[in-house]
């Protein structure tokens, strides 16, 4: 299920042409609206690959759970370390996993 | 085979301050056998003790160090001369005070006790490990100083740079030099002329051979950075050669163009009562000699008074100086550094409504009335003052809008000591004279006091606390009628005077915001620079451009002239062919950076901009080496050399893996300013107040240099709270820092939240730099709300 914007958290990179969603999405489906926020103009189209809600500097992305893995309430969130990304799944019934998976080569020496 | 050399390690245990609180020994033991340590040195005095350590530097066993232990200031400096000539880089010793770290907590049993001294050392270690040695950074720096504004403050700051050697370039947007000083009839508390101490001045810069003077010149353009700007000044034309012209005064014989008032006298848009100063009595043909004649004539045309056709002062020229067909010109200078004296403007008083400026003669304002009491004013003046047979009486209406919020909504500063000046000045002239001087509050701060008493003690000086109102010419004699209560009196007076005087305030001059937008320079929010006014006054919001005199905020003579020294100081290792700047300038890895610009934005300095490939580059003299850009970075590809995110981010992987240390106590990873809030905490720990034992405090070099994922890294280790320290906001030293740095926690706390975990871990606190008591107590409260929460899920 595509990502959605929190338009009270996105500042849209501050008013920069290609905000860092738009540079990221492998499908170039992240774009600047007419209210300097992000949005996803093809929702179809979205992977779920999630590299705009890691990317997002503010936090304000959220990818919503595809159905087929989750029902509504289920969400996954990752916080990004400098070599390490840390995820939170937590499925329709509250029960909360956590996993800290390593990153090689992101930031090097 | 030769071993790559290591850290050593010294134990400087003077004051026996660590062996009282640890076992030294079996601390010593532990500490030798770290990686990476090429050897552990205890050094037990400052002279044969340091021999050993230094052989080890010198024979390339080691090539960095790590002091443990306290030391003064002094005795740091004398251990460094010692070390230093061993060929050791300072970038590559740390100093790391275990009690002051809070390593030591008392009320910790010894073995936890050491080994959270054990960890602290070994996250030093870590950053230490990465560190590189560093040298400071040269960059080209022209010897050429460009001042904007050719009043007191410009041609004082261009005095000191010309004696110091630099070349100067001045440029002054009107005809004459010397600003609104030179308008000035005398100075408090003295009441020296203005004109004499200009002329002085004009004097030793023409002497020195350095100073060019651009008359009638503004700045159009400005690119380049500190060291290497590069200005374009437009002159409008003033049609008269001043190479030629020997001020003969032929030529305002021959004009046949008598000015009804005055149209310029010193610029070209007077804000000022025109009538008032027609009344001062003011050249009046369309070419003519222009500012104070004490600072030497300089003709103009004002080409927009003179006849189709006329060239009558072409022909009456004997030198053949009057050039009419004269167009603007342009001028490329370089400059290493810009000083901006662009002084202030008189706030305009015709939206004084109550009091009928400019529409009545007898309603002036204070530089107005500056005119009025120079020599060419004074037959003027006593015209006024001589209605048939009444007593001559005059008022000063104190604040005319200064102090008001629907006008300036601060104070000027000088509007009451001008006014007593005035007072003084007048009764001196006209000792029959009634003055009455209408106030909320008499501001007259040090030895100005002096003044306000003399004054205040004259016979027929009368202070009227309240401000006038109903103010109108009355029809009989012209005289103007006025009311006012008088809130001490507790009644209403009615008064007749012969002129009114409002002593207005100072406004930022009308180029100031234009100038502003073309050095990218954040304005104050009043309109003037100013940028850090308690620590750093000449700094602007952007380096290698200084604010002098009423540029910074209004001020009086005096204070300009200093101004303008600071400034000319603070400017002067960017003229001197090279700057050196220190070494922790920010690196751009471009294989991370995805030309977000987040950095461009947030710089509080503009010190970066986007090359043509769309990469942010920095502009090396600009930055002021705060690290916000590495603070804002979402990719982490900015880093400051030894401050980089890589050396914290293994730091905290240490930490992460020793969070046993604490036992069941919450471990708190505390980011702190190094400004502020960490030496509020050093001292906090110093002092020996109860802080929880599982704190570990982290030096940043500002609050907005923490980059988020750090915070991450910590909290997905196992870390159960972390802490961040910034300066009070608008104490930022890097302007905004501190802000930045509540802002992305908060974020993060957001974040937080959506992982289900409790927000609280991430906490942000404004701490100033004798706060230790108040860091103990919000580290404590901090530490019971973690408890409370229980442990971080993610701890091992």
């Amino acid at each position: 299920m595509p990502p959605k914007v929190d338009l009270n958290k996105c500042d849209g990179c501050q008013a920069q042409d290609e905000p860092l969603c738009e540079q990221v999405c492998p499908g170039n489906l992240m774009t600047l609206g007419e209210n300097a926020k992000a949005y996803c103009r093809e929702l179809r189209d979205c992977w779920d690959c999630m590299s705009c809600t890691k990317v997002c500097p503010k936090g304000a992305i959220d990818t919503r759970v595809p159905y087929q893995l989750g029902y509504h309430g289920a969400s996954l969130t990752p916080m990004m370390g400098t070599n390490s990304v840390t995820w939170t799944c937590v499925d329709l019934n509250g029960n909360v996993e956590r996993f800290r998976v390593k990153t090689r080569g992101r930031y090097g020496e | 085979m030769p071993t790559k050399p290591g850290i050593a390690l010294a134990l400087w245990d003077q004051g026996g301050a660590l062996a009282r609180a640890l076992d030294l020994d079996a601390f010593a033991a532990a500490l030798a056998k770290l990686s990476g340590v090429a050897g552990l040195w205890r050094p037990a005095d400052l002279e044969g003790g340091l021999e050993e350590l230094a052989q080890a530097f010198r024979e390339g066993r080691a090539d960095r160090l790590l002091m443990l232990g306290r030391a003064t200031p002094a005795q740091r400096d004398l251990i460094w001369r010692r070390l230093s000539a061993t060929g050791l880089n300072p970038h590559l010793v740390h100093w790391l005070d275990l009690q002051e770290e809070s390593a030591l907590p008392p009320g910790f049993p010894s073995e936890p006790r050491r080994k959270k001294a054990l960890l602290i050392t070994k996250m030093h270690l870590a950053d230490l490990r990465l560190a590189r040695p560093l040298m400071p950074v040269a960059v080209p720096a022209e010897p050429t100083a460009l001042v904007v504004g050719g009043g007191v403050a410009g041609l004082g700051a261009a005095l000191a740079l010309a004696k110091a050697g630099v070349e100067v370039h001045l440029a002054e947007r009107t005809s004459a030099l010397g600003g609104k000083v030179a308008l000035l009839s005398g100075f408090y508390p003295l009441g020296c002329d203005p004109a004499c101490g200009l002329s002085f001045t004009l004097e030793a810069l023409r002497a020195t051979g350095k100073a060019r003077l651009h008359t009638l010149s503004e700045l159009a353009e400005i690119s380049g950075g500190p060291g290497a700007f590069r200005a374009v000044l437009r002159r409008r034309p003033g049609h008269v050669d001043p190479e030629r012209c020997d001020g003969c005064g032929a030529c305002a014989e021959a004009c046949p163009v008598q000015l009804p008032d005055l149209a310029e006298w010193w610029q070209d848009e007077p804000p000022l009562n025109a009538q008032a100063f027609a009344l001062a009595g003011a050249p009046a043909k369309a070419i003519g000699p222009t500012g104070n004649p004490a600072l030497g004539t300089s003709y103009r045309v004002l080409r927009e008074r003179c006849p189709e056709g006329c060239d009558a002062c072409v022909a009456a020229c004997p030198a053949g100086a009057v050039r009419l067909d004269e167009d603007e010109s342009r001028l490329e200078v370089g400059a290493g550094a810009v000083i901006l004296a662009t002084g202030w403007d008189p706030y305009p008083l015709s939206r004084l409504t109550e009091y009928g400026y400019p529409r009545s003669r007898r309603v002036v304002g204070n530089l107005e009335m500056e005119g009025l009491l120079s020599e060419r004013g004074l037959p003027s003046l006593a015209g006024l003052l001589g209605a048939e047979g009444k007593p001559p009486a005059l008022g000063f209406v104190q604040c005319a809008g200064s102090r008001d919020l629907a006008h300036l909504p601060y104070c000027s500063g000088v509007c009451c000591s001008a006014t007593l000046k005035q007072a003084r000045r007048l009764k001196q002239l006209w000792p029959e004279l009634t003055v009455y001087i209408f106030y909320q509050d008499m501001r007259t701060p040090g030895f100005e006091e002096d003044l306000y008493r003399d004054v205040a003690a004259m016979e027929g000086v009368v202070f009227v606390r309240g401000l006038p109102a109903g103010v109108r010419e009355q029809d009989q004699d012209g005289r103007l009628a006025l009311r006012c209560e008088d809130a001490y009196a507790g009644r209403e007076l009615k008064l007749s005077l012969d002129l009114l005087v409002l002593a207005g305030g100072m406004t930022p001059s009308p180029g100031a915001a234009e100038l502003g937008g073309l050095l990218g320079l954040p304005a104050g929010p009043h309109g003037f620079f100013p940028a850090h006014l308690q620590c750093h006054p000449e700094e602007s919001g952007r380096s290698g451009v200084f604010a002098a005199g009423c540029a910074r905020e209004p001020m009086n003579v005096a204070r300009s002239l200093e101004s303008a020294a600071r400034a000319a100081l603070a400017a002067l290792p960017f003229m001197q062919g090279e700057a050196w700047l220190a070494p922790h300038l920010p690196q751009l890895d471009q294989g991370k950076c995805d030309q977000c610009k987040r950095c461009v934005e947030e710089c509080p300095f503009g010190s970066w901009s986007l090359d043509e490939r769309g990469f942010p580059r920095l502009d090396l003299a600009r930055c002021r080496q705060c690290g916000i850009c590495m603070g804002s970075c979402p990719l982490t590809a900015i880093s400051l050399p030894n401050r980089t995110v890589n050396q914290t981010a293994k730091a905290v992987e240490v930490l992460g893996e020793g969070t046993a240390f604490a036992g069941k106590e919450p471990v708190i990873l505390a980011f702190l300013c190094r400004h502020d809030a960490l030496i509020a905490a050093r001292a906090a720990a110093a002092a020996g107040l109860a802080l929880p034992p599982g704190v570990v405090l982290w030096p940043l070099n500002c609050a907005g240099s923490l980059n988020n994922a750090l915070v991450a890294d910590a909290l997905s280790l196992g870390v159960d709270g972390v802490f961040i320290g910034g300066c009070a906001e608008d104490q930022c030293h890097f302007r905004e820092g501190s802000r930045l740095a509540g802002r992305r926690s908060r974020d993060l706390g957001d974040k937080l939240a959506q992982m289900r975990l409790e927000p609280e871990r991430v906490r942000f606190a404004h701490l100033g730099i004798g706060d230790a008591g108040r860091f103990a107590e919000l580290v404590g409260e901090y530490a019971a709300a973690l408890r409370a929460l229980g442990p971080n899920p993610f701890r091992m």
